[in-house]
């Protein structure tokens, strides 16, 4: 079936089989490699995109259930001036993720900052659980996350 | 790290095999045994399309094995299965949806078999392997002692959590040469095995190696085999070929720590002598029972743990079964060992009524002492100091003492007044760097330097590390040592060509490379004024056989030891038994420390694999990741290997800690569900 959605802010028409998760769609006809699906179960988040401002598991979802939606995935995302918040704040914080779970942990906070919430520890760790990769524990990730909030809300007041 | 490949990470720039691709791309799948034991009767192939390949056993050109230092498994199955996922055929085709048509077209007729015996320690069929190891007389002290205590211990098999496929290759020729796409922590296994499945010379296999993620030990062995076929294909059909693996087979295939049994009888003198040990242990090693001699004598060594023990009596057995052949782990399967050890110990020692720290100051190994088989430590241990600081900061002596006392008085008044009841405990341990097999696939190393005419030093390593931080420390050092004038002088090359040698596991990324970087630039820097840039040097790392004599378990079995030690204070509430671990601490001496926040990296990734194999897989379901603190002590100059201690450490601490809570042992990994709840108390 043909789709209409909005792919990293462009408009977008694809023609997809009904059997397609929208993770293998992203990455075999859209080319986004930074999509990486691992378990194919919505648990270890690797294959994790913005569906409006709300983080989603795209090997969860059939690709038709795309249309009319707003998608970014991790390449749209870098076009924002968020993501060098975050990676100022990851930087800082010396926060060390592996290659396959990286653009996940961004988007997932990135869905925070989008989402204009302000979190505290528990909500933050709430949200270092979508992306589950061992790579990393939580401590030096929820601190990078801070240093990302503080530096997007100083901005916002500014 | 740098910063473009920082920034090219969070922006999911970072390529993996499976991101290669081109026009002419054959897509490629094996046709797996759905059956774990059975006999191929009958293979029936649909019409195949004119761009279709297929192979098997009897179509491989070159060998038809794939051999390990210590053990080999078919390349394909010629027609008896060993266990469920074994690959039977490989398929290509042009596009993915003609490969999975035909792939479902093909008919396969297996007469399954009955499974061979489930692991357990009674049935002495289909053993790999049996170490037994004797000294003193164990089973007379054992007969006549006052305190004797016996327990049997379970860890259940379990697998290291896994987020990408990561055994996805791609294969491509170029000339005479086939470029192998993957991710791999053994480059010279892979290259020596898919030249003789090939039938061509090593230097025509050329791996370009991606970024591996931390948990790929367990897979150390199982990429190389899907990159072989790969290569295989790509050989016979001339063309590029993309290897699929699906997450379901990434599951299936992905190597498990197998099921242990461990059966311990100890006995203490009345003054808290531990006088004689008898351990009998089986491991499931799985089917063809790769590196079992590896693993299961360095368990027999961890079953004194940390402890002085004359009197020994040690069995252990790797058993075959028809599960998936087993991989590698961080600690090469010592955990699982050294948590029946401490936790037994622990029940002992507080049966005899003594005060575990107290009992470990006196009963911990020392220099001179016979330690690992029939070895004598030469060097001090760092126990104490690693206890002294371990009481300091838990304030465990006071706390034990309280809890103690207040676990004594609910078993006096059978009645529980209180709304939690808490328990802490410790537990040490020791990590052995390096293989204690000495053979040359596994232990060897090298290391290039190559310092140019522009002052730029270039180091050609065996492998790509996976730490960015690792690398930096290692650049920082060589700038020092040959005073260039910054890090930013040295690069990091992988040498395929010559640096052929053992994988980085086991410790051997941190202590012999590093010891390796650091004699290059010595000998550069003695070289520098007298010969002319450019000036180039090798130093290879090779192990002496008569240091380790396996036969008779004597010797110095591993290149260093690394020591730890772990408190852990739970808290549990007694209206909903819901567990609380309130914190954790870790005092651990890994040698010089090339760089803390990555080591502190290395013990949080430790904490979370130890929490998965103590709480069972869903334990993100049911706990938070827990506070932690982390001392590294230092007594020496040379790095060592950090990564298998905090999984040898936290679940034995845990199980005690939740004894002086519950009142109930805990003797199996992962923990069982009814150790907290109220039906279950004892």
């Amino acid at each position: 079936m043909t789709i209409h959605f909005t792919l990293n802010g462009k408009e977008t028409e694809l023609n997809v089989p009904p059997n397609k998760k929208l993770s293998h769609i992203l990455r075999d006809d859209c080319g986004l490699r930074g999509v990486h699906p691992g378990c194919g179960k919505g648990q270890c988040g690797g294959c994790l995109v913005l569906d409006g401002k709300n983080p989603v598991y795209s090997c969860l979802i059939p690709a038709f259930m795309a249309n009319g939606k707003n998608i970014t995935t991790i390449e749209g995302f870098v076009q924002t001036p968020l993501f060098g918040i975050i990676e100022r704040g990851f930087k800082r914080a010396g926060v060390i993720l592996c290659d396959f779970c990286a653009p996940a942990r961004v988007l997932s906070l990135g869905a925070i900052i989008l989402q204009g919430r302000n979190p505290d520890t528990a909500e933050i760790l709430d949200q270092i659980d979508i992306v589950k990769c061992p790579c990393i524990g939580p401590e030096s990730l929820e601190t990078g996350i801070q240093i990302a909030l503080e530096e997007h809300y100083a901005r916002e007041r500014r | 790290m740098n910063e473009k490949r920082f920034r090219e990470k969070l922006a999911g720039r970072i390529r993996f095999p499976e991101d290669v691709s081109s026009k002419k791309t054959l897509f490629a799948r094996a046709l797996r045994s759905p059956y774990p034991s059975g006999t191929i009767e009958k293979i029936e192939l649909p019409p195949l399309p004119e761009d279709a390949f297929i192979m098997d056993y009897h179509t491989l050109p070159g060998s038809k094995t794939f051999q390990l230092p210590l053990g080999e498994m078919p390349l394909l199955t010629e027609s008896r299965i060993s266990y469920r996922g074994e690959p039977i055929l490989l398929v290509g085709a042009s596009r993915e949806e003609e490969l999975n048509e035909i792939l479902a077209g093909i008919s396969l007729t297996i007469i399954p078999e009955p499974e061979l015996p489930p692991l357990s320690l009674d049935q002495r069929e289909n053993v790999q392997y049996e170490r037994h190891f004797l000294r003193g007389e164990a089973e007379k002290i054992l007969e006549k002692e006052d305190l004797i205590q016996d327990e049997d211990f379970f860890v259940i098999e379990s697998q290291e959590p896994s987020t990408r496929l990561s055994a996805q290759v791609s294969c491509q020729k170029e000339g005479n040469r086939y470029i192998i796409h993957s991710v791999n922590q053994w480059p010279s296994q892979l290259r020596k095995n898919a030249a003789s499945a090939l039938k061509i010379r090593r230097d025509q296999i050329i791996l370009r190696n991606y970024p591996h993620d931390n948990n790929q030990e367990s897979r150390l062995w199982y990429t190389s085999l899907t990159a072989c076929h790969a290569a295989l294909l790509c050989q016979l059909s001339k063309r590029p070929v993309r290897f699929l693996i699906d997450e379901e087979e990434n599951r299936l295939l992905t190597p498990a720590r197998g099921k242990t049994e461990i059966y311990i009888k100890g006995a203490l003198s009345s003054e808290g002598d531990l006088l004689a040990l008898k351990v009998d242990f089986a491991l499931d090693v799985g089917a063809f029972g790769l590196m079992t001699q590896e693993i299961i004598d360095r368990m027999t060594l961890a079953c004194t743990g940390v402890y002085q023990c004359r009197n020994l009596e040690i069995t252990g057995s790797g058993i075959r079964t028809n599960r998936m052949p087993t991989g590698f782990f961080s600690d090469l399967n010592q955990a699982p060992i050294l948590f029946a050890v401490e936790s037994f110990t622990n029940n002992l020692i507080r049966l005899g009524g003594f005060e575990p720290y107290e009992w470990k100051i006196e009963n911990r190994i020392r220099k001179g002492n016979l330690f690992l088989g029939e070895s004598t430590l030469a060097k001090p241990t760092p126990l104490l100091k690693i206890m002294e600081n371990l009481t300091t900061s838990s304030d465990f002596q006071r706390k034990h003492t309280s809890y103690q006392n207040l676990q004594d008085q609910r078993l006096s008044l059978s009645e529980n007044r209180e709304s939690f009841h808490r328990g802490i405990a410790m537990s040490l341990a020791y990590s052995g760097n390096d293989f204690l097999y000495n053979h040359t696939d596994l232990t060897t190393a090298a290391v290039r330097g190559v310092l140019d005419k522009e002052g730029y030093l270039q180091l050609y390593l065996p492998i790509q590390p996976g730490i960015d931080r690792t690398k930096k420390r290692w650049a920082q050092m060589a700038a020092s040592l040959l005073s260039l004038e910054g890090p930013d002088r040295v690069s990091f090359f992988f040498d395929q060509e010559k640096m052929n040698g053992g994988p980085l596991s086991a410790g051997r990324s941190i202590t012999h490379i590093t010891r390796l970087i650091e004699l290059c630039c010595e000998n550069i820097q003695k070289k520098r004024f007298r010969d002319p840039l450019p000036i180039d040097v090798t130093k290879r790392y090779s192990r002496q056989e008569s240091r380790w004599d396996k036969d008779k378990m004597d010797g110095v079995p591993f290149h260093s030891l690394s020591w730890g030690g772990c408190v852990v204070e739970v808290e549990i509430d007694q209206e909903s038994y819901e567990l609380k671990m309130r914190n954790i601490w870790f005092v651990l001496e890994a040698g010089l420390i090339l760089d803390e926040p990555s080591s502190r990296v290395t013990v949080e990734r430790g904490l979370y694999l130890a929490l998965e194999n103590s709480l069972g897989k869903d334990w993100q379901k049911r706990y938070k990741f827990p506070s932690y603190q982390v001392d590294f002590i230092s007594t020496g100059n040379t790095p060592q290997g950090l990564g298998g201690l905090v999984q040898s450490l936290f679940p034995p601490a845990l199980a005690c800690a939740i004894n002086q809570a519950s009142e109930r042992k805990g003797y199996t990994l992962p923990l069982e569900e009814g150790l907290l709840t109220e039906d279950d108390r004892q």
